[in-house]
């Protein structure tokens, strides 16, 4: 992005990031105002995990936003896994870092850097969920950990299962995906139940080998990608019934990030890959579109899915080869595109979230 | 989702082949024995049986040589009581040493290494013991046209690629016969220590010589070591000693006993040890200093050494090699984390004997056999499974024989033949051991040469059969591979009062699948084709005829284009759990080495020495012509590179400065600012000196610095070179 471009929208942002201190999240139905921009983070080969921003009104990219908004900083670190914006600030994970980055979510100015450290091991930490005033971790070393979002501390820790990855929130519970990923051959199977309230794990839903992305609707129901055991064990789709915390469907189809918007379940390819993101039923997982893009776009190596649900955009990320930079796609709910740029010098672009 | 691998480090550790695996053993030894005589039974006999036709041949030769070895049935009985006697007691009767002079350094220069019809590049300890040099790795990177791919410190990785090939390319021959890991590819040079060698020469294609193994024939480029073992024409003793910044200490004995004119043998032991934590430029911020972390070694090797000479046409030769290290593996600089625990083991041992026999005048007959046992341990106490400790135990065997005879048709034809078998396992002995495919590889190679010689014209061509077949325990079965592939080289003298040659190679060649490539767990593909490689060279050589040896010199230069498809890489799917290897790689490789070397005698004080080697080349990632990386460079090849060495002798004392440079490169990803690892310009000096000791000069002193300026660089992204150190040696002869 030229400079010309950027002064503008940064000048508004600071506005916009005075307005809004607090980090109190509407608790009802949310209210969405259009997204002025979106950040993508990129995972990095290795100590490159790259933020960049897209301001969706002078539609340009600016690759190495962290970098230039933070220029004393060294970088983010090794390996962005997952971001998440709640309230005024942007959570960034960087898994073999092991931290967590706090940056303002209107400026992108470095605010902490929270080093997740259990003693003198690092806890890598994978997902990131904001809740309740809350920020919710899920850690490889088999915990959830709980930031304070005023104190930018970690205040506890929740015992889940092995390996935890992707994390949904449905009403006051959180619903952790616990994949078991690094204690092959014996996987985890289970989802954690976690309440937000209480901080403690309730219960576990035996949902099926190694789970890994987890999306809830609002309709009552979560769905898990339990991704199999890469041989025997297919891949499996899984939805749980909230109520009774029961398996209420399940199909054996690979899914990687699975997203829940408009009724219908967008869903990735999975460990095996495939250059399409799919859409299926929430009812029986029948595909309602084997390619969701309409208008003969093609996508590589779909590897991030994130939905504005304000307006129904698909922001799809493009790892392509995994070594040379990854591409950002925007379409809007039919798939027709609306734009495609290069995350330069993002590599493995992998997670979208929206400046509102 | 974060690049993890459930199994092992390996992919996590960057340089996938080598760092992941593990090293050493104590307790585990005797469970290893018994693996090894269940191996021996005759479940695998019986495999062996089907491959007869291929190695008839081979029973032929070693029927001759059994019939010859009974002939010399006394001769035999001999050794054996001087074997059994043992190097002690004969070192009790102290017998007089012959004349051994460590100053007299001749340093002609050698014609038959230069007007060949490849390029040859060759160092001799009296070189390199000027330079910054611990292993076969330190003095290679000297050599034009080398890349080491060097992870830093003493035990950091380290691999040769010849002309951007990669590394799995190079073929290494210890002593004439081959060394190889099938499960990685990769030898580690860090772990060859130069303490035993006194000749390192590295031939682009492959040694123009007849009498190889087929092995010879089977890469891209060829690394010979030659070791001292069968340099023992005197009895005696070296004893040395050296210590370093960081913790370096290396102390090393060698043993000579010559019998009689028939007998000698060697026996070369070298402790080294190093805690390594040397300080670099931290990353996090400017002018800050971080130290490396866990980068402790200790590693013992011994080797002996028998030969055996039957009279002017015949000789044995027998080697017994054992390596154990134990070392700490840093891994690369993570930002904000320090925490690196991770610990690899190894052990390997090998003996190899070798039979080398003229037959009347014509006709000459090598035989050598090796048997190879490589245990690896790593292992992770911070991997967050349920034990909290990620174990990977490797066992691998390899048993190798070679037949090759040569015959002289005339003064101007002559033909080769060579044939190769190599059995190769691999085993795993930890949690992962259930459905592992425990790989069995049966590799035959045959090669036919013919080689024309002319006044001023050399011509040699070469096919080289391949036939490897892999069983399997668990999982698919590979295709068995075989093919034919070729080699012609050629050599001309235009003027034929002018000492030049211009020369001409062209080489297609392959490498197979390694263990890890098609068996890695969850990683491995087993429908991996081969590598591919095709080579041109068109050079030019000058060796200078001044046979007073007052000013001697030498200079080549060398154009090629190297072609490679099918590389062999590891590629994530989907989630960055789950890696596979694919062959999804081409490049196009064109380049130009140049070497020059200058020796002149000013007085009977004053000896100078210069060598100059330099490289450029242009590589481009042609595999996928809508991939942002294409047409770009490939990882960690820089433009140009090149390295000097002067020396400068005067009486007892020798002074050396030597140099290195590279411009700067690209880490994997594309050619922009971020991806940028600069460029270094590395000096060192030493100064040596000898001293008498009982009316010889025995007593050889050395102090080097290395990294004079301190310069901070890197060869890989993120792994820091050492700054600035001091070493001092010292070794007697006795």
């Amino acid at each position: 992005m030229k400079k010309k471009n950027l002064l503008p929208w940064t000048l508004a942002l600071m506005v916009l990031a005075a307005s809004c201190s607090k980090d109190d999240v509407n608790p009802g139905g949310p209210v969405l105002s259009p997204a002025q921009g979106v950040y993508v983070l990129s995972e990095g080969s290795s100590n490159n995990a790259t933020l960049g921003y897209y301001s969706l009104s002078s539609n340009t990219l600016t690759g190495n936003f962290y970098q230039q908004q933070n220029p004393t900083q060294a970088g983010l670190g090794s390996i962005g896994n997952d971001m998440t914006i709640y309230g005024s600030k942007l959570y960034i994970v960087v898994n073999v870092s092991s931290d967590v980055v706090v940056v303002n979510a209107a400026t992108g100015t470095f605010i902490k850097r929270i080093a997740f450290k259990e003693g003198s091991t690092n806890k890598e930490p994978r997902y990131a969920i904001g809740a309740k005033g809350k920020v919710f971790v899920s850690c490889y070393d088999g915990t959830v950990a709980v930031i304070d979002t005023t104190s930018l501390n970690i205040t506890t820790n929740i015992p889940v299962g092995t390996n935890p990855e992707e994390m949904a929130l449905s009403g006051d519970n959180l619903y952790v995906a616990n994949s078991g990923g690094l204690n092959f051959p014996n996987y985890d199977s289970t989802l954690s139940v976690v309440n937000v309230n209480s901080l403690t794990e309730i219960t576990k839903i035996k949902v099926g080998i190694n789970p890994q992305s987890v999306t809830a609707d609002d309709q009552g129901f979560v769905y898990v990608s339990c991704t199999g055991n890469y041989g025997s064990v297919p891949a499996k789709l899984v939805k749980v019934k909230i109520s009774d915390r029961t398996i209420a469907k399940s199909a054996d189809t690979a899914a990687g990030r699975i997203r829940y918007y408009d009724n219908k379940l967008w869903v990735t390819g999975g460990y095996i890959g495939s250059p399409y993101v799919r859409t299926l039923s929430t009812a029986d997982f029948s595909q309602t579109r084997a390619n969701f893009v309409t208008d003969g776009t093609a996508i590589a190596m779909p590897y991030g899915l994130d939905i504005d649900k304000q307006n129904g955009d698909v922001y799809v990320t493009d790892a392509r080869d995994y070594v040379s930079s990854g591409q950002l796609l925007c379409f809007d709910k039919t798939g027709k595109k609306k734009f495609a740029v290069n995350t330069t010098p993002g590599v493995i672009p992998t997670k979208v979230a929206f400046n509102r | 989702m974060g690049p993890r691998v459930p199994v092992t480090g390996f992919l996590r550790h960057c340089p996938p082949k080598a760092d992941g695996k593990a090293t050493r053993l104590k307790a585990s030894q005797k469970t290893c024995l018994h693996h090894f005589i269940a191996e021996l039974s005759g479940e695998r006999l019986a495999g062996f049986i089907r491959f007869a036709g291929a190695l008839l041949l081979f029973f032929t030769f070693l029927f001759l040589f059994m019939t010859l070895l009974t002939r010399y049935i006394a001769n035999m009985g001999r050794m054996a009581v001087v074997i059994l006697t043992g190097l002690i007691t004969t070192y009790a009767s102290a017998q007089t040493p012959d004349t051994l002079n460590p100053v007299n350094v001749t340093g002609t220069v050698r014609t038959d290494t230069v007007l060949t019809t490849v390029l040859v590049q060759r160092f001799d300890k009296k070189e390199w013991i000027q330079f910054n040099s611990l292993s076969v790795a330190d003095v290679v990177r000297f050599f034009a046209g080398t890349l080491v791919k060097d992870y830093g410190g003493i035990g950091g990785l380290k691999t040769v690629s010849v002309r951007s090939i990669g590394a799995s390319h190079t073929g290494i021959l210890y002593d004439g016969v081959p060394m190889s890991d099938a499960q990685g590819g990769q030898i580690d040079l860090g772990k060859i220590s130069l303490d035993n060698l006194r000749e390192v020469v590295l031939f682009n294609s492959q040694p123009p010589t007849l009498l190889q193994p087929a092995r010879a024939y089977a890469s891209a480029a060829v690394l010979s070591l030659r070791t001292s073992g069968d340099q023992a024409d005197s009895t005696g003793a070296t004893a040395g000693i050296r210590a370093g910044s960081w913790g370096f200490f290396n102390p090393s004995l060698t043993l000579r006993h010559k019998a009689n004119k028939h007998f000698s043998q060697s026996l070369n032991g070298e402790w080294q040890q190093a805690d390594g934590s040397y300080r670099f430029d931290a990353y996090e911020q400017d002018g800050s200093r971080a130290k490396r972390n866990n980068t402790d070694i200790k590693a013992l090797r011994a080797e002996y050494d028998a030969i055996y000479r039957f009279n002017y046409t015949s000789r044995i030769n027998f080697k017994a090699y054992y390596y154990s290290s134990h070392r700490g593996l840093p891994g690369e600089v993570i930002l904000y984390n320090t925490r690196s625990r991770q610990r690899l083991e190894d052990q390997i041992f090998f003996a190899q004997a070798g039979w080398q026999k003229r037959i009347a005048l014509k006709s000459r007959l090598a035989i050598n056999a090796k048997y190879q046992y490589y245990y690896n341990r790593y292992t992770d106490p911070d991997f967050l499974n349920a034990q909290r400790f990620l174990e990977n135990r490797f066992f691998q065997r390899e048993g190798y024989l070679s037949a090759a005879y040569t015959y002289e048709f005339n003064h101007i034809l002559s033909a080769a033949y060579a044939s190769d078998f190599t059995f190769s396992s691999l085993r795993r002995s930890d949690a992962y051991t259930e459905n592992f495919p425990s790989p069995d590889r049966h590799h035959f190679l045959n090669n036919a040469t013919l080689k024309a010689r002319w006044d001023r014209l050399d011509i040699q061509g070469n096919i080289l059969h391949t036939y490897l077949q892999d069983r399997v325990k668990a999982g698919n079965t590979p295709r068995i591979l075989r093919a034919y592939t070729p080699a012609i080289a050629a050599s001309y003298q235009p003027v034929a009062a002018w000492p030049m040659r211009v020369r001409f190679f062209y080489k297609k060649i392959f490498r197979v699948p390694t263990f890890n490539d098609r068996y890695y767990t969850l990683v491995g593909n087993t429908n991996l084709r081969p590598e591919y490689v095709r080579q041109y060279n068109l050079g030019v050589a000058w060796a200078s005829r001044d046979f007073s040896n007052r000013f001697t010199w030498s200079a080549s230069v060398d154009a090629y284009y190297n072609y490679v498809r099918d590389k062999i890489v590891a590629v994530p799917r989907q989630n960055l759990f789950q890696w596979t290897m694919l062959n999804v790689g081409t490049a196009d490789i064109r380049g130009i080495d140049a070497v020059l070397y200058g020796n002149k005698k000013w007085n009977e004080h004053w000896r100078t020495s210069l060598r100059l080697s330099y490289s450029y080349q242009r590589t481009l990632d042609i595999t996928n012509p809508s991939s942002p990386l294409y047409k770009t460079p490939l990882p960690y090849a820089p433009a140009h590179s090149g390295s000097g060495n002067v020396s400068i002798y005067y009486d007892k004392y020798t002074l050396g400065y030597n140099l290195l440079l590279s411009s700067y490169r690209y880490r994997q990803g594309e050619p922009i600012r971020e991806n940028m690892v600069e460029g270094f310009l590395i000096h060192d000096v030493s100064l040596a000196r000898t001293f008498a000791y009982r009316g010889q000069q025995r007593i050889r002193a050395i102090a080097e610095v290395n990294n004079l300026f301190n310069t901070n660089y890197e060869v890989i992204r993120y792994y820091p070179m050492p700054g600035l150190q001091f070493r001092v040696g010292m070794s007697v002869d006795f």
